[in-house]
């Protein structure tokens, strides 16, 4: 699952990770996400810090306490040492600044994904 | 002061005297303090620009990265070998990265963090400048000469600040070069380790001998607490943030000197530590004197 509410790398990353094999849904906010009926519980969450509404972090912290515990690779381009350290605490598998590798992103979702 | 005479015939006349001189120096403190504030205020807006604008720009920066290297991934996938149409989407990604990371630079000198850090390591500080400067020193067909001494102590300091002074240092040799028609084209910058707590930062810049002026530059770090301050001429920038006292004294246009000795226009900048920090031998050798010039790239 990714969420980013750039529609332009929505797309773009959907066609990486589609090239890399994985299986991709894209969502373009965090409300966008949470209305879904559940499809599912996703392996791994690539998802944006700064969103239109919700916050990745938010967001993230929701379906925590709803007892869900998804692998999280954290996206954003507003790169910090706040941000930083917020991903960090929220136990982010990876933590990537845009624009970021195409290695790092994969390998990422491949340790999200990966036996823990 | 002023005189009232008075109109009678037999003369006399009141005189006033007050003395201004306090009021006017409220006036001026008031102006510069004013002044000081618009300028903070710009610098802050400027700096909340700079945030808004990298966030801004490095979205689609990052679509334009991951499209191309998703098209490089698929055409792979599909066992399409087409080793132009490659190249030409790696250099892709890689100018959109190279843009984002000049955004980065940009930001990082606007933004205002004025703070004083220790531990800074000179020449990465020095690097930075030069990397921020390629393209105009390129374009200038100028050559950076870099000489870093492997074994600097850090110093501490506002890095923004110390990185401005280096800049201007920069831009100064290198208007100057841009002035001379031709003759070498070369800007010198040495690093070096001159006793124990002072690191050297030093800019010169070659050109012909008829063109040369000379241009020079003293920046010192003063310690607050040290009786002795830099003379301040005309031109004086003394800003004082983070301890440390900061004077940028002369370094404005050379001045002409038609009957110089032949010698490189020189600007030097000296850095004081404020604590003996160890030397860093545990660093291995960064870099001989080596030279990278303008046009290529470094990131």
């Amino acid at each position: 699952m990714v969420i980013d509410d750039d529609v332009s790398l929505l797309r773009a990353l959907r066609r990486l990770l589609d090239a890399g094999g994985f299986q991709v849904k894209t969502f373009s906010s965090a409300e966008d996400f949470l209305d879904r009926p559940n499809p599912g519980t996703p392996g791994c969450l690539v998802l944006d810090v700064h969103l239109g509404g919700l916050s990745g972090f938010e967001l993230h912290e929701r379906l925590v306490a709803a007892g869900q515990r998804i692998p999280v690779v954290f996206i954003t381009a507003h790169d910090d040492t706040a941000t930083r350290d917020r991903a960090r605490r929220a136990g982010a598998v990876e933590y990537l600044r845009k624009p970021f590798d195409d290695e790092l992103l994969i390998a990422g979702v491949n340790r999200a994904l990966g036996p823990v | 002061m002023t005189v009232e005479p008075f109109r009678r015939p037999d003369g006399g006349a009141v005189i006033s005297y007050i003395d201004i001189t306090r009021r006017r120096q409220a006036e001026d403190e008031s102006r510069r303090q004013r002044a000081e504030l618009a300028h903070a205020q710009r610098v802050t807006t400027l700096g909340e620009l700079g945030a808004s604008l990298a966030h801004e720009i490095n979205q689609p920066l990052a679509a334009i990265v991951t499209n191309a290297q998703a098209a490089i991934r698929l055409l792979g996938r599909d066992g399409i070998v087409h080793a132009d149409v490659s190249e030409a989407l790696t250099d892709m990604a890689a100018d959109a990265q190279r843009a984002s990371a000049i955004i980065r630079r940009l930001r990082a000198l606007s933004r205002k963090e004025h703070a004083s850090q220790r531990g800074l390591d000179l020449n990465e500080l020095v690097d930075d400048v030069v990397i921020f400067l390629r393209y105009d020193l390129a374009r200038k067909n100028i050559t950076v000469l870099r000489t870093a001494d492997p074994v600097v102590p850090l110093v501490s300091g506002g890095p923004i600040q110390l990185q401005q002074v280096i800049l201007n240092l920069l831009v100064n040799a290198s208007e100057a070069i841009g002035n001379a028609p031709d003759g070498p084209r070369e800007i010198a910058i040495t690093t070096a380790l001159r006793g124990p707590g002072l690191v050297e930062v030093r800019v010169r810049d070659y050109r012909r001998r008829r063109e040369q002026g000379r241009a020079r530059a003293h920046v010192r770090a003063v310690r607050q607490h040290q009786a002795r301050r830099p003379r301040h001429g005309p031109g004086d920038q003394p800003i004082d943030r983070g301890g440390a006292r900061w004077a940028y004294r002369g370094g404005g246009q050379p001045r002409s000197r038609p009957h110089a000795p032949r010698r490189a226009a020189r600007a030097t900048a000296r850095f004081r530590a404020p604590t003996p920090a160890p030397a860093r031998a545990d660093q291995p050798a960064r870099m001989g004197p080596t030279t990278h010039s303008g046009g290529r790239n470094r990131l």
